[in-house]
């Protein structure tokens, strides 16, 4: 509605309270209000004998009728004198900080634009609006990247600084509203945070201010021609000639199909060509890398840039992986001779990564023994030490009777799983799970279901092996790339012959397959979480038909059962590791890695002392600082005080009187300017909830001509409370005249003047 | 009237002892599967090859029937020796007669198969093309009772169609074959009970007893040849005061260490 009919500024209308200055009892307004229903009911309804005259029907004197009490209304509510109760700033009193983003990605030049972001932003203050606020309030200029600084022109800020922390910035000129009247806080920025500086507690925070922050977007909201590479996710270790799984998330707006190219330094060791969602947002694409030999792998993977893309600079992303040479040691007892034992012996043996040790029980007293080291390993059936039992990481335990074992090796067992952080595979069998009565071990506590006791839960059933949407996200789940020949992998696997009943699953669980039998599913593959390690339970024995049923050709049961072994030996921790918080650091000058330091039985221990050395590419020292945790638990925290970008080498020695126990080596890459990059088009969301949380207002950058007025009705800084009447603004006028006009028409129209 | 009575008592108590096994436990009463399965199929078959015979007017195809050659000793040598397993190992067994043609399916559900008279068997093409998808897959052959020169080359000619490309060797003292439970050191040339009776351990010109195999490419024991020997009469007269005891029980032993290498290489 227009400012003149309304007679006050919107912004009045819109921060303003409705009140009644004259004093007068609302109940007497109310009272008068009923009677002037009466009368005009009374003079329009009243039976009344005019000669000749037919009487208007009823629904036309009730139109009459409305007309003339909202007449009365208007007059009645104008003598009670409504007022709007205001506060605005005091002119020339108060201080309005303006924000400028001075971070790379407001260097952009956007499409079809002749200016970059800042630039535009400068104009479209300097265009009158700056100038409007700084009639009524002083005007404090800032630019801001990692933190604010003031300037004196925001035409003439360097741009390009690594970073967006747009609540440190904020948080930091917030703060002078405890020293000067701060009516208002002006942030113009395309939204990119890099630096998480903007939670739900920051944002309640710069709230509690009560200084209202008006965002200015600048900037496209999206990228028409653009792809970005938006996350790339790979394991930090691997082992010597396995497979690296990279998950990748490829943001777009374009269709059609792009390209993804792996390097190791300078060689392409990847390529994959991905089908863009037809409805652009993300794709998601696997990739696999061979992990090579023992090292350093400096990963970079690249999205190929396509022909009219801007902006190639976020097509690219890096990982460091470090190979080692160490295989996963997995152990497997079996307490029958079972064909599942032969055919995961030799799947495993495909792959030069996994090292098996077996032990199946082929007679009562007698222990046939594959993969040992010694005469003496396992010569009785299982680990007889903790040590010996810690020395793996993953244990898969067959159709053995629970109570094959000892109190204390059930015991080592579960303290494999809680603290040595290994992982443990239950199958199913005669004598297995539940019919072993591992429900009544210790162990049971670790495991993702509460197993039945009672009736025999192992049993023939045919039934075919269908992934959950856990196991699609696992690399257990997939045999093909591509989601609709995968699924067709899955359900084209020859059918199982047996499963044996979980029971209840426990809160933790995760089913990653599933055994359907016509409407019945069952829970076939299940794991969770326990301490450090993991549980897992595989209710059946007879994946061995896959290997027998397909053709030679055809790798799903090796595939299977190395990705299983993998998952189950693969989180397992060493007894000394240093590993950094994140491979990489993007604009991060704090390299920090975390190490951790425990003896045999995987606990800490006392008087070991540590030394980091850490170098640089070019071979230079860097000062590194150790802390220990101060909880006792063996872990440790280092940091480098690295001075500028690049790649350095970090080696752990734990050593304790004199003697060296355990050496490491971890690596860590710095890299600047890498951030401003992504996700660079404007967050329109993220500032709309900054003003929204503080109580401001998003604008669009040409849309600021209400910004210096917005400003003037603040409730910060140092305010006066104005009464503006309202029973005399022209829009009450207005309405007085229509509703008689409008009454006259009528009865002109009815022939009842 | 008394008699009714005493009728209808008697009915009540046996419907009352029939609903009481009725709720008991499972477990307490034997251990019938949980709601929906059947009991577990016994893990290990003895499964025999139904080949075709090369012995009738050239070289004959299978004609059905257990009277081939294939069905020597059966059942009972495998009667015999399956309860030999049951009481020596922990292996489940299935004490049925099982026997499966090369181009039966139901070939690659046993990853175990036993070929006796093998001096007379005929595999064609296909057949041998099926045979060795089996063993590569991961099954495991063994073959008995063939005796001689001849029946070396009648066995022969059909194994090579099976593998071409891969040799027939001896078997090395030191592999894992003859030590996978029994140390079997001792080669003594297990004869048929028809040689043992004429008062010779052998037949033919088979005097010499070999055990040879086929392996895979990892070196991994696919065919176990038991040539100038009858593991089958062995353990078919393992019940004839006749047949020497400690043969019988070496060719349990040689029979025991081949179903538990077939089952953990």
């Amino acid at each position: 509605m227009p400012e003149w009919l309304l007679g006050h500024s919107p912004w009045a209308w819109r921060n303003g309270e409705l009140a009644f200055a004259r004093g007068w009892p609302l109940w007497l307004l109310v009272a008068l209000l009923l009677v002037a229903l009466a009368l005009v009911a009374a003079s329009l309804f009243w039976p009344r004998r005019a000669a000749g005259a037919q009487p208007l029907a009823f629904w036309r004197r009730a139109v009459l009728g409305v007309l003339q009490l909202l007449f009365f209304a208007i007059l009645l509510v104008a003598l009670w004198r409504p007022v709007l109760n205001v506060e605005r700033i005091r002119d020339r009193e108060n201080v309005v900080a303006v924000l400028m983003d001075d971070s790379g990605s407001m260097n952009a030049l956007d499409d079809g634009a002749a200016a970059t972001r800042r630039e535009q932003a400068a104009q479209a203050l300097g265009n009158g609006i700056l100038p409007r606020i700084a009639a009524s309030s002083e005007l404090r200029l800032f630019a801001f990247s990692d933190r604010a600084a003031a300037v004196e022109d925001l035409a003439a800020l360097p741009g390009g600084a690594p970073q967006t922390r747009i609540g440190e910035a904020l948080r930091s000129v917030m703060q002078m509203a405890s020293s000067v009247p701060l009516a208002a806080v002006v942030l113009v920025s395309d939204g990119a945070e890099t630096g998480n500086t903007l939670s739900e507690a920051d944002l309640a925070q710069l709230a509690a201010s009560g200084v209202p922050v008006h965002t200015v977007g600048v900037g496209p909201e999206q990228f028409a021609n653009d792809l970005e590479l938006e996350q790339l996710e790979l394991p930090r270790t691997a082992i010597a000639g396995e497979t690296l799984r990279a998950l990748l998330s490829i943001r777009h707006q374009r269709q059609g199909s792009t390209r993804v190219r792996v390097y190791d330094g300078s060689q392409l060791v990847a390529t994959q060509e991905v089908k863009l969602n037809p409805e652009g947002g993300l794709t998601t694409a696997r990739i696999d890398i061979p992990a090579g030999g023992p090292g350093l792998r400096d990963l970079r993977v690249q999205v190929d840039t396509a022909q009219d893309e801007a902006r190639a600079a976020n097509n690219t992303r890096r990982a460091l992986v470090e190979v080692s040479d160490r295989r996963r040691s997995i152990l497997y007892v079996e307490g029958e001779p079972r064909w599942e034992y032969k055919f995961i012996r030799r799947a495993a043996e495909e792959d030069r990564t996994l090292r098996l040790t077996s032990v199946v029980r082929a007679t009562p007293n007698r222990y046939y023994r594959q993969g040992v080291g010694s005469a003496q390993e396992l010569a009785t059936g299982f680990p007889v030490t903790q040590a010996e039992l810690f020395a793996f990481d993953a244990v898969v335990i067959g159709s053995l009777e629970a109570a094959a074992l000892s109190t204390e090796q059930h015991q080592w067992l579960k303290e494999f799983v809680d603290r040595r952080g290994g992982s443990l595979l239950l199958l199913a069998g005669r004598d297995g799970l539940g019919d072993g009565g591992w429900g009544r071990v210790p162990v049971a506590q670790v495991l993702p279901a509460a197993l039945p006791g009672g009736a025999v839960s192992y049993g023939a059933r045919t039934s075919r092996v269908r992934p959950t949407s856990y196991g699609l996200e696992s690399a257990i789940g997939h045999f093909d790339a591509d989601p609709a020949r995968n699924a067709t992998a899955w359900q084209e696997l020859p059918p199982l012959a047996d499963i044996q009943t979980l029971g209840a699953l426990k809160p933790g669980a995760i089913v990653l397959l599933e055994a359907q039998s016509g409407q019945r599913a069952d829970p076939l593959l299940v794991t969770q979480r326990f301490g450090r390690g993991a549980a897992w339970m595989l209710a059946t024995a007879t994946t061995w038909r896959w290997q027998m049923r397909l053709p030679l050709a055809d790798q799903r049961h090796e595939q299977f059962w190395q990705r299983l072994l993998h998952q189950l030996a693969a989180p397992a921790p060493a007894q000394v590791s240093l590993q950094a918080t994140r491979g990489i650091h993007e604009d991060d000058a704090a390299l920090v890695l975390e190490a951790e330091v425990l003896g045999e039985d995987f606990r800490p221990h006392d008087g070991v002392q540590l030394a980091v050395t850490a170098v640089a590419g070019d071979g230079t020292s860097v000062p590194a600082v150790v802390e220990s945790s101060g909880a006792g638990d063996g872990r440790h925290e280092v940091r480098l005080q690295s001075a500028a970008a690049g790649l350095y080498r970090v080696e752990l020695t734990a050593s304790r009187d004199g003697k060296e126990l355990a050496r490491t080596l971890a690596h860590v890459r710095r890299e600047d300017g890498v951030q401003e990059h992504f996700a660079a088009w404007q967050h329109r969301a993220l500032l709309e909830r900054v003003a929204r949380e503080t109580g401001g207002r998003y604008w669009k950058l040409d849309g600021l001509a209400q910004l210096p007025e917005a400003i003037r009705y603040s409730r910060a800084g140092m305010v006066e409370r104005q009464t503006l009447d309202l029973w005399n603004i022209p829009l009450v006028f207005l309405l007085l005249a229509s509703l008689k006009a409008g009454e006259w028409l009528l009865r002109r129209r009815w022939r009842r003047l | 009237m008394r008699l009714r009575i005493r009728r209808l008592r008697q009915q009540l108590g046996l419907a009352l002892a029939a609903s009481l096994v009725l709720v008991l436990p499972a477990s307490v009463i034997g251990g019938a599967p949980g709601a929906g399965l059947a009991p577990p199929e016994p893990e290990f078959r003895f499964m025999r090859l139904a080949y075709g015979d090369n012995s009738q007017g050239g070289f004959g195809r299978f004609g059905g029937g257990r009277r081939g050659s294939w069905a020597t000793d059966a059942p009972e040598a495998e009667q015999h020796f399956l309860q030999g397993v049951d009481r020596l190992t922990r292996l489940k067994v299935s004490h049925e007669f099982h026997a499966v043609q090369p181009l039966d399916e139901a070939l690659f559900d046993a990853p175990f198969l036993y070929a006796v008279e093998v001096g007379r068997w005929y595999l064609d093409d296909e057949e041998a093309a099926r045979l060795r998808e089996y063993l590569l897959r991961g099954g495991f052959l063994m073959v008995d009772d063939f005796h001689g020169s001849q029946q070396w080359e009648g066995f022969m000619e059909s194994m090579r169609r099976v593998f071409p490309d891969r040799d027939v060797v001896e078997i090395p003292d030191n592999h894992e074959v003859f030590h996978v439970l029994y140390d079997l050191d001792q080669k003594v040339q297990i004869p048929g009970v028809g040689a043992l009776m004429s008062g010779r351990t052998y037949e033919r010109d088979g005097v010499e007893p070999y055990w040879r195999g086929v392996f895979d490419d990892k070196g991994r024991l696919m065919v176990a040849i038991n040539f100038n020997m009858d593991l089958g009469d062995a353990w078919e007269h393992a019940d004839d005061p006749r047949y020497p005891q400690p043969l019988t029980a070496l060719a349990y032993r040689f029979g025991i260490n081949y179903v538990l290498y077939a089952m953990s290489h």
